[in-house]
């Protein structure tokens, strides 16, 4: 199957799961017995029939289920997500905020993983059987089993209460603001401005947190280098070029590592996926005001228009990042075919 | 088998040690913790360790001690629940759906990777949400999230097996479908599910005790150890409340990850070569 | 020579603006909080935090400075109230300008009133009394009240009451017409710009993140120390009490009471206390439908019995008292709170529960938001009730959910065993009234005024009660019959706690602003 018409199917399955996981999420929100949306009303006008009425209809919850549904969709059609409960806002509006500052955070957390994770992988892999090899295998293992939420609020303590060596939670310093909004990434967008203290500071702010996030994708990346760069090793033709007489660091660096590296792509993709998820807690952690928190706070105050959008905007990363991990897969072993 | 893997591999049996250990003091808990879980005491909180309390005491005076011994049997139990209802799911889901084929099978898998697509973690916080913070309602959260991944695997065992021979073969003697499933096709196929099952043991744990540091698990106050950080949390500068069920955590997942990666290790033959 | 001396005077010249751009830059106020704020659009707004910002921002005709017994002069620079007691006459203050250069008139009052009228916002009930609002001249505003209204200065210093700039407002979408509430497109606006004349303008709302304010320069009054004023989002008490300490902000203003003892005594920090006005209470349903056994008036009392205040005054830290009815010590006519130490009485208890034929309890659920009410964790608390009713065999499951979520149960009376706080609407006892049998907190606990028809019928007369005295003597007799039965259990009216840089003056705490941010000097 053709390159294009593997990327015609999987954006059917996005329109697919787009449906589905507002269904999902619209059931939830109507076997619910309480009713969040009312808890946006005072005390006092909770209490008031009339305005809890018309509370309603600009709500449109007097329709039924089917008819909401019909509604919402229609307006996603439209791009229009509706307004979140809580914050009262239009959802895009919150995403388009929030979600910047989590993807700044995991591009960082994804780099540091890739970079040591093969680091790691490779040197376990070429000092095999060594006490080396069994301390990075420890490690990576030691990485993938630490609650980040407890890792978060170690490193906190520790580096910034205790020792005063890493900045607070938080994207920015209390005394810097914002930088102008281009990418909505603060480190990128301070150096576009040309401030450069701003981009020192928002990327010292990323350090602790990305380096939690990392932990887990990291062991997971050092492991399958590992294993992936051992299988290699033991080949026919790396034999060949050993005994053509090409020195060790030749070998693995020239014949070895790049198909050593396929697996690895699917684990970064993995990564990501898992990084999303760890979000939630990280960034609750480190007050970094991300679609990890608006997730947990929409989630946890029943804000179902703020739920969905969250889920869907997680959904098309997840699709897209798989796409984009296949396709670097046929490009980097043309044995693959897309099906 | 265990011995070799004990001899080859130390991170094997340092996985094997702590686990056991754990295993152990879940069983004997509540005879070994030195104070009631519950039992308050105004005038002791925030105690750091001491004599009397070695882990310190929490924000209205329990034994931090008491509380991580017996939470570990929640932690256990979650894990174990987790991972058995999951992979049971799983397992009948993806059977069906690599045996039937077909379209059957595409709209099953579409299903499976549309759950996986989901954000689980939102999906498990809007359930518990919902639902009202449970261990039942946290559980049946983390099945719904966890089962797809079981489903895949046991779908391209059995479509992998399906073919083989001695399949064959039963089917054309006249065996029913249910029978050839069960007798041929199952047992071959439950090797790669008991590692996936081994591997995933250590993340039940992680995600149980992230979803009880959100507040989702069981309500308080019972002794859960992502709830115990939780409350750590809130009192920032008593290092004590939260370390301690934190290093329980995570040397429960070191140990569960430690002897995965020495399962997979010997159960992988291509790894075998590489050492 | 002349070169090396010139590059001097030029190095000396960049020195200086690089130091007056410094001290632009460095008279900044940081403020970590954790507020509740929706929006800033001041017809719309009503939560807790709301006014910290539109207070410094807005003008109204009236307002309070250091505390709330002393209502001054806002935009207004006097007023007259007929003896009809139904036609109040402000006169505006001449010279007034928005930070938008525009003139502040009795128009604009008028406009801004309306409009808060016809968006139907969660405040909007605050205008309710005011049948029509007419400017005769540009420095006259005329108020008829439908009903005689004691607390109705009270009210006009609410952000309901503020003044709009009309002719910006309306360029951004806003209108005073009938049909606002759904006309109206202006609070996404307002959501991050002020419309004001207040000594501070709304530069920026990022939510979660902060809000960031800078002086008006067009301001008529005195002007504020602080050229920019910034409340950062932070949850965490622990969190704030690390910035601080690491003096990354000037003020961490939601302390719990171990953030607190943590920085006591500490150089460069101050700590301040005061007293909160808001009420943490157990609600008890009279309904033996919803309650089952806790809906027996005997069994509520021997919960209340069964407490021990003192361990909860330990909880929500130094400084926390429990009144003996839900009204808040520092109102009028309030009488003196409960003394903890005897107040718990558990043979009594558990002899009320004999006699209400539970002599080995029952078991219930027991409601708990997930919320922190002045640094205080509720589940935390809830804990501590669970054992104390232990005592007398009441086994609770507690059960937790955000608070958005249990309010929906809350306000339908659905709850037998429930936990929660109340922050007053306005600074005023009549508040607190609706606690009473067939009032509005009182029905939550299905609390009828069938119940009690005394009781409900002397909180009708203590609404309209304008003799101070006879107020006083209605308000004692109310807390009284409430001491000896009440379907609530008055927990706690906790202290509130914050910590400020030392070298900070004027950052006292009140209720109403929070901290009058204007009046904050370095």
């Amino acid at each position: 199957m053709g390159l294009l018409k593997f990327i015609v199917r999987r954006m059917f399955f996005l329109v697919f799961l787009i449906i589905g996981v507002s269904l999902i999420v619209f059931i939830i929100s109507h076997t619910v017995p309480s009713d969040p949306v009312l808890a946006n009303l005072s005390q006092r006008n909770m209490d008031n029939k009339e305005m809890v009425e018309a509370f309603r209809s600009k709500w449109g919850l007097d329709k039924p289920l089917a008819v909401q549904y019909a509604i919402y969709l229609g307006a996603l059609l439209k791009g229009d997500l509706g307004l979140s409960i809580r914050t009262q806002r239009p959802v895009s509006m919150d995403l388009a905020q929030y979600f910047p500052a989590t993807m700044e955070l995991a591009v960082f957390a994804m780099v540091i993983a890739v970079v040591f994770g093969i680091s790691f992988g490779v040197i376990a892999a070429i000092k095999r059987n060594t006490g080396v090899d069994r301390l990075i295998r420890g490690m990576s293992v030691l990485g993938a089993s630490v609650p980040s939420f407890w890792l978060a609020l170690m490193v906190l303590l520790l580096f910034y209460v205790v020792l005063g060596i890493a900045p607070g939670p938080g994207r920015l310093g209390p005394r810097f603001s914002a930088p102008h909004t281009v990418t909505g990434l603060f480190v990128l967008d301070s150096l576009l401005a040309g401030d450069l203290a701003t981009a020192q500071d928002a990327l010292s702010h990323l350090v602790l947190p990305g380096l939690v996030l990392a932990a887990f994708t990291m062991g997971l990346i050092t492991r399958t280098t590992r294993s992936s760069l051992l299988e290699i090793l033991s080949q026919d033709y790396i034999r060949t070029a050993r005994a053509k007489g090409l020195a060790e660091r030749e070998v693995i660096t020239r014949h070895a590592l790049g198909n050593a590296l396929i697996p690895v792509v699917t684990v970064i993709g993995l990564g990501f996926g898992n990084l999303l998820g760890g979000m939630v807690l990280v960034e609750t952690i480190f007050a970094w005001p991300g679609i990890g928190r608006y997730a947990y706070q929409a989630a946890s105050n029943l804000d179902f228009p703020a739920i969905i959008g969250v889920s869907i905007l997680i959904a098309i990363n997840y699709v897209i990042i798989n796409l984009v991990v296949d396709i670097l897969y046929g490009v980097l072993d043309p044995r693959v075919r897309y099906e | 088998m265990l011995r070799k893997l004990m001899k080859s591999d130390a991170t094997f049996t340092m996985g094997f040690v702590l686990f056991i250990g754990w295993i152990v003091i879940a069983a004997v808990a509540n005879w070994i913790a030195p104070y009631d879980t519950l039992a308050q005491n105004l005038a002791i909180r925030f105690q750091p360790p001491t004599g009397a309390h070695w882990f310190g005491t929490d924000s209205i005076g329990r034994d931090i001690l008491s509380r991580v011994l017996v939470g570990s049997r929640i932690s256990l139990f979650a894990g174990l629940t987790t991972i058995a209802l999951a992979s049971t799911f799983g397992l009948i889901y993806g059977g069906i759906a690599g045996y039937v084929g077909g379209i059957v099978d595409d709209v099953m898998m579409r299903v499976s990777e549309m759950v996986l697509a989901f954000p689980g973690i939102i999906l498990a916080m809007t359930i518990a949400a919902a639902l009202g913070p449970s261990l039942f309602n946290s559980l049946l959260a983390m099945v719904v999230i966890w089962w797809p991944n079981y489903a895949r695997v046991m779908r391209s065992m059995v479509i992998a097996n399906k073919n083989e021979e001695y399949v064959e073969a039963s089917r054309s003697l006249g065996a029913s479908h249910l029978r050839v499933f069960f007798i041929e096709i199952l047992p071959h196929s439950l090797g790669p599910m008991l590692v996936l099952a081994t591997l995933d043991f250590g993340n039940a744990i992680l995600l149980f005790s992230g979803l009880s540091y959100l507040g989702l698990g069981s309500p308080p106050p019972t002794p859960e150890w992502g709830a115990m950080v939780a409350d750590g949390a809130l009192n920032f500068n008593y290092w004590w409340i939260s370390t301690f069920p934190g290093l329980a955590i995570l040397t429960m997942a070191v140990g569960a990850n430690f002897i995965g990666d020495g399962l997979r290790d010997l159960l992988d033959p291509k790894l075998r070569k590489g050492m | 020579m002349g070169i090396r001396r010139m590059s001097i005077v030029l190095a000396l010249a960049a020195a200086f603006t690089a130091a007056g751009a410094a001290s632009a830059q460095g008279r900044q106020l940081i403020v970590a909080l954790d507020p509740d704020y929706q929006t800033f659009d001041p017809a719309l707004a009503y939560e807790a935090y709301s006014l910290m910002v539109l207070h410094p921002t807005y003008d109204t005709l009236m307002q309070f400075e250091t505390n709330t017994e002393d209502i001054k002069y806002g935009a207004a620079e006097s007023y007259a109230i007929a003896p009809d007691g139904l036609t109040y006459t402000f006169k505006l203050r001449k010279g007034i300008k928005f930070a938008s250069g525009n003139p502040l008139t009795a128009n604009d009052v008028k406009w801004s009133v309306e409009r808060a009228i016809n968006l139907k916002g969660n405040g909007a009930f605050l205008a309710e009394g005011v049948s029509s609002v007419s400017a005769p001249d540009d420095y006259t505003v005329v108020f008829r009240l439908s009903a005689k209204d004691s607390s109705f200065l009270t009210k006009v210093t609410s952000n309901v009451y503020a003044i709009i700039d009309s002719k910006t407002a309306m360029a951004h979408g806003a209108t005073n017409a009938a049909d606002a509430a759904t006309s109206d497109k202006a609070k996404l606006w307002f959501d991050g710009h002020s419309a004001g004349s207040g000594p501070y303008i709304l530069e920026s709302y990022t939510p979660q993140v902060e809000v960031v304010l800078v002086r008006n320069k067009n301001y008529w009054g005195k002007a504020p120390y602080f050229d920019k004023v910034t409340l950062k989002s932070i949850k965490d008490p622990g969190t704030q009490l690390m910035m601080l300490q690491k003096k990354d902000i000037d003020v961490a203003f939601n302390l719990g009471p171990e953030q607190v003892k943590q920085v006591k005594g500490l150089k460069g920090i101050a700590v301040a206390k005061a007293q909160s006005m808001t009420l943490t209470f157990m609600l008890m349903n009279r309904d033996p439908a919803v309650g089952g056994p806790i809906a027996n008036p005997d069994v509520q009392k021997a919960i209340r019995l069964a407490l021990d205040y003192v361990g909860m005054q330990t909880i929500a830290g130094e400084g926390s008292i429990t009144p003996v009815a839900p009204f808040q010590v520092g109102f009028f006519g309030t009488v003196p709170p409960r003394d903890p130490k005897t107040a718990q009485n558990l043979a009594k208890a558990r002899e009320l529960m004999k006699k209400a034929g539970y002599p080995n309890g029952f078991k219930t659920t027991f409601e708990v938001p997930t919320q922190t009410v002045e640094g205080m964790d509720l589940p935390t608390l809830a804990q501590k009730i669970q054992s104390d009713l232990k005592q007398i065999n009441i086994d609770t499951d507690i059960k937790t959910s955000d608070i958005m979520v249990a309010l929906d149960p809350y306000r339908k009376g659905k709850q037998a065993l429930s936990l929660w706080y109340w922050g007053p609407d306005y600074p005023d006892p009549n508040n607190q009234l609706a606690f009473l049998p067939g009032n509005s907190v009182g029905l939550r606990a299905n609390w009828t005024a069938a119940m009690d028809p005394k009781l409900a019928a002397l909180g009708e007369k203590t609404a309209v009660e304008t003799n101070p005295k006879a107020r006083a003597a209605d308000l004692k007799s109310i807390q009284e019959m409430m001491d000896a039965d009440t379907a609530f259990a008055v927990l706690l009216q906790s202290a509130r706690q914050y910590a400020y840089a030392s070298d900070l003056e004027g950052a006292y705490y009140n209720d109403y602003y929070k901290l009058n941010l204007a009046a904050i000097s370095r």
